[in-house]
């Protein structure tokens, strides 16, 4: 649906194939694991079978001695790294803490921990390196869980940290897990909350879970004999990678080239590096032969960055006429090995869909015996939500209001200021509500014994960051988009529409192209609902920079006057006598003669970022003798600004979803006692399959962003952000049960209704 | 003039305000200004001459990584919030 | 993964010799489960034999009495697409085609998966309930065996040192009898059952059960055949009161482990539902039949 009405495009809003699909879809697309370069050898990684345990020695010699071993790396190999902070986008890393999770030093923190690297001339002559090296270990106890790592006699993971606030100060006088804990609070929380008439207050928790990706890491690194180092590798952003290798391994970024392959999803897990700054180590000591590495999928789950497991409380009280006067709440989050969660983050989007004056949100961000987190999608909204929207729905409940007439009753709008005291510009959550209730589904009664529904609105914030493009004119018309955001979920096709609609040109005619490091200049990652949005105002201040040159060159062409000039649909015309007029493909044919080449440019830091809203409805069935629980109907409802690619807007909504519904229903990490990952499969780990989903509906709202000429607000992530708490309160609704920890797993539902723990 | 919106963690500094009103024409102005009515909040926005990297500054409700020299519009609303990452 | 020895022997006669030189010896047919534990180091061996080139390991014929021969390297597919399995043993199609997905169905052997000795392996219960029994062949002979005898535990079989599985022996359904299996996996597909059930009903003239069979999986350290169901439900009218009963019996007889996959109440409250639920199922397709 259209809730503004829409100038006319020729391309925006079309649904044509995208320029990487056939290569996609014929096997032809290249992938890191593609890559083969002569003289090849084969890296493997050591891992902790500990959870917590010191190093006591580490011996590689016999190892080392293995006819077909070419090298081996321990942290001893690491160019020593102070303790440095390095900007990745916007995620603040740690460098020395970066170094110690790609390669422990004296201590493992978790199942899976790097310790040491092998390169041979075999995979399987790795491997078995692998099996000669002798490391002592004295085994610690771990700590596992965000509520048990918080308690004063917790085991420690790093006996020299100290709680600090997010200015660095330290705040406690103990060693701590609590690496950081912040408040965020506005009003008079307890005057509110002494004047509702309806207060609910509820503890949830969430398991870790991981983005689940199709394609594992990997990595080909060669260390030319020049000194520089050249990386092929599968990331989010290829200048990320770039900066965390030159700092982890002390060069200068332009010792670095950095090759992005094509990419099997990333959802932010693939931002931080991982093997990298290995195989480029394992190169050099293999005296440059191109080292390759790959993660097996029990290395994915072990290893790199899933998000946060937590423990949240919130309270929440509204007044008899349904408005929310004031909100508490508690958010623990997991951080993993080192510190870093995105418990702010989800502090700043619970709020969000609501005008509240009143609340007091306590965040800690605390490490524990697991995987360091990594970015997931909207990270740390979807756990604040469920926890929220499951509180919103027991309100609506309490004061018997419809539930989207509550979000909309005291929905958030222009103006409103958020937790974080930052005014929201223009967003479209109202619009979602009223699409939503709009919505054939909701229209629809859900009937039958063990059947519910459910809804919940979410936020994400989307990010700007910076953007690079470059546009070159060929002789026959069409146009070399040159970009530097590996192609996730479909931008090759969103730019190249933005710089075909910009210029007057088919679609067609654009030739996306995503460039290495040395070739474009800056690019933050393909993350943060981003690229559409802050490389799309590249693209359209590169397209202006064409328009320009073209009109220059008409000029000549035509012996006009610039000034009697102007670029209309594809062409340049006279003000005066629009008869007389030259296209773009004449243009470009004679550029040769009328000055050489005609390349544009654009390079920026993206201003206006349009925040986005989603608000979603769910009808489930439950079987109570199994536990198992039905999608029936799902509709998601989202505002995208305005949708470039209706499709790709559409497979992102659907995307978000379906990751959304296996976090609610399956996903979890499952830890033993000693604190081994015992789920480290797609077996065991469930993600839904397509005959777990149903077809996900989708509605499309256009609330265009007024920052971004075409109205592009990012879509990447928000859908993910309601669906634990639509489901949840779906659930409730039909089987009267309230969960408050996910995953809300057939197991837990049989425990639920037919009691006890254990049998 | 421009206001400086405070996160809970610097109100106590700054006799319990939730915003202060200060002179300035830049970030970097603003941020010192600040600093005479809260004495020692610049040396916690500010580490090396930049805003401290897990703190983010909204100008008006734009949020990013601005310099010290970021020119500040007479009148803007400037915020302090923890920074963020997406995925 | 270490490396190892392959070898592919054109008959038991050519199989046999590979078997006696003292080397650790695996037997490979569709691989699905061997290369997997192969490759992530829970198996080892020194010598793989593949036994797929071996006729009369991949044949399935029905005898003149009846019965069906099952060799142990056919693949699932091939069991769940022959005609006559489909018609005369559905309970067995049940099963061979919840093996894994097409791709998997289309290698995995019905002699694999009851090799793999799983406690939660789909085969098993349906087999059990039909009355399957098992032939095993060394250099000394054959020798046979019902199948809810094979199995020692996870992972362990009878199968002696130098001994396989060659052939699955299903008796020919009596008439006015059914049997179903099910199973209960989180998801719908690509999943290891959290528990498995079978149940097996023959009907005398009158409607009432001459003869009952129920098997459980996933729920002990071996499948389980849940003999004092069998004798409550024997001489009874169907119902779904005695149904109940007989459920009750089976979650009594499960010794269910909580792990990864599900936890003690879980699963034996799910061998009391899947056994109710097949046991509806058997009545039916008996019914169907008489």
């Amino acid at each position: 649906m259209t809730t503004i009405e829409r100038p006319r495009y020729q391309v925006i809003g079309t649904r044509p194939i995208r320029p990487d699909g056939v290569e996609k879809v014929t096997g032809r697309a290249l992938y890191g694991a593609d890559v083969r370069l002569p003289g090849t050898i084969y890296g493997r990684v050591l891992r902790s079978p500990h959870a917590h345990a010191r190093i006591l020695r580490i011996d590689t010699s016999a190892a080392e001695r293995m006819p077909g071993v070419l090298a081996v790396v321990t942290h001893r190999d690491l160019p020593a790294v102070a303790d440095g902070i390095q900007n990745l986008g916007e995620t603040a890393v740690n460098v020395r803490e970066l170094a110690a999770n790609l390669l422990a030093d004296d201590k493992v923190l978790y199942h899976g921990h790097a310790v040491a690297a092998v390169a041979a001339v075999s995979p399987h002559l790795a491997e078995e390196a692998l099996g000669a090296i002798t490391v002592e270990y004295e085994v610690l106890p771990p700590v596992l869980d965000v509520r048990e790592a918080m308690r004063e006699d917790a085991p420690l993971l790093d006996e020299s940290r100290r709680t600090k606030n997010i200015a660095g100060q330290v705040v406690g006088e103990r060693p701590s897990n609590i690496a950081m804990h912040h408040r965020f609070e506005a009003g008079d929380v307890e005057a509110a909350f002494a004047k509702a008439s309806v207060v609910i207050e509820r503890e949830f928790r969430t398991k870790m879970v991981h983005q689940g990706y199709i394609e594992p890491q990997n990595a080909t690194a060669v260390w030319n004999q020049d000194g520089t180092v050249t990386i092929w590798t599968s990331t989010q952003g290829a200048f990320a990678v770039r900066g965390q290798v030159a700092e982890l391994l002390r060069l200068p970024v332009s010792k670095v080239r950095v090759v992005p392959m094509e990419i099997g999803g990333g959802f932010g897990g693939k931002i931080p590096v991982y093997l990298e700054p290995l195989a480029a180590l394992l190169s050099r000591k293999a005296g440059g032969r191109p080292v390759k590495m790959t993660m097996s999928r029990t290395e994915v789950f072990q290893a790199t960055g899933p998000t946060s497991g937590t423990w949240i409380r919130v309270k929440a009280g509204a007044d008899a006429e349904g408005r929310l006067l004031a909100v508490e709440a508690e958010l623990c989050y997991e951080a993993g090995a080192f510190p870093g969660s995105s418990v702010n983050a989800g502090a700043m989007c619970m709020l969000a869909p609501y005008d509240v004056e009143n609340f007091r949100i306590d965040t800690y961000d605390v490490v524990v015996n697991k995987p360091k987190t990594a970015a997931y999608r909207a990270p740390g909204a979807p756990a604040a939500a469920f926890a929220m929207e499951s509180v919103v729905d027991e309100l609506c409940r309490a004061l018997k209001m419809d539930p989207l007439a509550f979000r909309l009753k005291n929905s958030s709008r222009e103006g409103t200021r958020q937790v974080s005291g930052v005014p929201f510009p223009r967003i479209g959550h109202e619009e979602c509500v009223r699409a939503a209730m709009e919505s054939d589904h909701y229209r629809s009664p859900i009937e039958g014994p063990n059947r519910g529904r459910g809804v919940a609105s979410g936020f994400w914030f989307n990010g700007g960051m910076q953007s690079t493009v470059l546009v070159a004119v060929n002789p026959d018309g069409t146009v070399n988009l040159i970009e530097g955001n590996t192609d996730i979920g479909g931008t090759r096709a969103s730019l190249a529409m933005q710089l075909a609609e910009a210029l007057g040109i088919p679609y067609e005619d654009v030739k996306p192209f995503v460039a290495d490091t040395d070739s474009i200049g800056h690019n933050d990652v393909t993350g943060g609902s981003r690229t559409t949005f802050a490389t799309g105002l590249a693209v359209y201040e590169a397209a202006m920079d064409i328009r320009r040159q073209m009109v220059a060159r008409a000029a000549r062409i035509l012996n006009l006057p610039e000034e009697d000039l102007e670029y209309v649909d594809g062409g340049v015309q006279s003000k005066s006598d629009p008869s007389k007029r030259i296209g773009f493909k004449e243009i470009a044919r004679q550029q040769a003669r009328t000055g050489g080449p005609i390349t544009g440019k654009a390079s920026l830091v993206a201003r206006g970022v349009g925040p986005a809203f989603s608000t979603q409805i769910v009808d489930v069935e439950v079987d109570p003798e199994t536990g198992k629980v039905t999608i029936l109907r799902y509709t998601v409802v989202q505002d995208a600004g305005r949708a470039i690619h209706p499709s790709y807007v559409e497979g992102q909504m659907q995307g978000g979803v379906a990751q959304g519904i296996g976090w609610a229903l399956h996903e979890e990490y499952c830890y033993d006692e000693q604190g081994h990952l015992l789920n480290a499969n797609f077996l065991d780990y469930r993600i839904p399959t397509a005959l777990d989903l149903p077809p996900i509906e989708t509605v499309i709202v256009e609330v265009p962003n007024p920052a971004h000429p075409f109205g592009v607000r990012g879509v990447g992530e928000v859908s993910i952000v309601p669906p634990l708490a639509a489901i949840a309160n779906a659930i409730y609704d039909a089987i009267g049960v309230r969960f408050t920890d996910l995953p809300i797993s057939p197991r837990r539902i049989v425990e639920a209704l037919y009691g006890g723990k254990e049998g | 003039m421009p206001t400086v919106r405070l996160p809970a963690l610097f109100r106590e500094r700054c006799g319990g305000a939730t915003a202060v009103t200060v002179e300035g024409s830049t970030l970097g102005e603003v941020l010192l200004a600040l600093d005479r009515r809260c004495p020692g909040i610049f040396e916690l926005l500010v580490e090396g001459g930049s805003i401290r990297p897990e703190l983010a500054v909204a100008i008006d409700g734009e949020t990013g990584s601005y310099l010290l020299d970021e020119p500040v519009p007479p009148g803007a609303e400037i915020a302090i919030l923890p920074a963020i990452a997406g995925g | 993964m270490r490396a190892f020895d392959y070898a592919a022997p054109r008959s038991l006669d050519e199989t046999f010799p590979l078997l006696a030189d003292g080397r650790r010896v695996r037997f490979l047919a569709g691989g699905t489960d061997i290369i997997v534990q192969l490759r992530e180091g829970r198996a080892e061996c020194d010598l793989l034999v593949d036994l797929k080139r071996i006729p009369e390991l991949r044949r399935i014929e029905i005898r003149p009495d009846g019965t069906l021969a099952i060799g142990a390297a056919v693949p699932c597919a091939e069991v769940y697409e022959h005609p006559e399995v489909r018609r005369r043993w559905p309970a067995l199609v049940d099963a061979a085609s919840l093996i894994g997905g097409i791709q998997i169905q289309s290698r995995a052997s019905l002699g694999g998966n009851i090799c793999n000795a799983s406690p939660a392996a789909d085969s098993v219960p349906a087999l059990i309930v039909l009355g399957a029994r098992l032939v095993l062949a060394s250099a000394r002979g054959e020798r046979e065996l019902p199948i809810e005898g094979f199995f020692r535990g996870p992972g362990q079989t009878v199968l002696q040192p130098g001994e396989l599985l060659v052939r699955i022996e299903v008796p020919p359904l009596p008439p006015c009898s059914g049997a179903r299996f099910l199973r209960f996996i989180p998801r719908n597909e690509m999943d290891i059952a959290v528990a498995n059930a079978a149940a097996f009903l023959r009907l005398d003239d009158d409607g009432r059960i001459a003869q009952a069979r129920v098997a459980l999986g996933a729920v002990a350290p071996t499948p389980l055949l849940v003999a004092e169901a069998g004798e409550l439900l024997a001489g009874q009218q169907p119902n779904d009161e005695l149904f109940a009963r007989a459920g009750e019996l089976a979650a009594a007889a499960a010794r269910p482990i909580t792990d990864v996959r599900g936890s003690v109440l879980q699963r034996r409250h799910l061998a009391r539902v899947l056994t109710v639920r097949a046991l509806r199922g058997a009545l039916a397709r008996a019914q169907e039949g008489s």
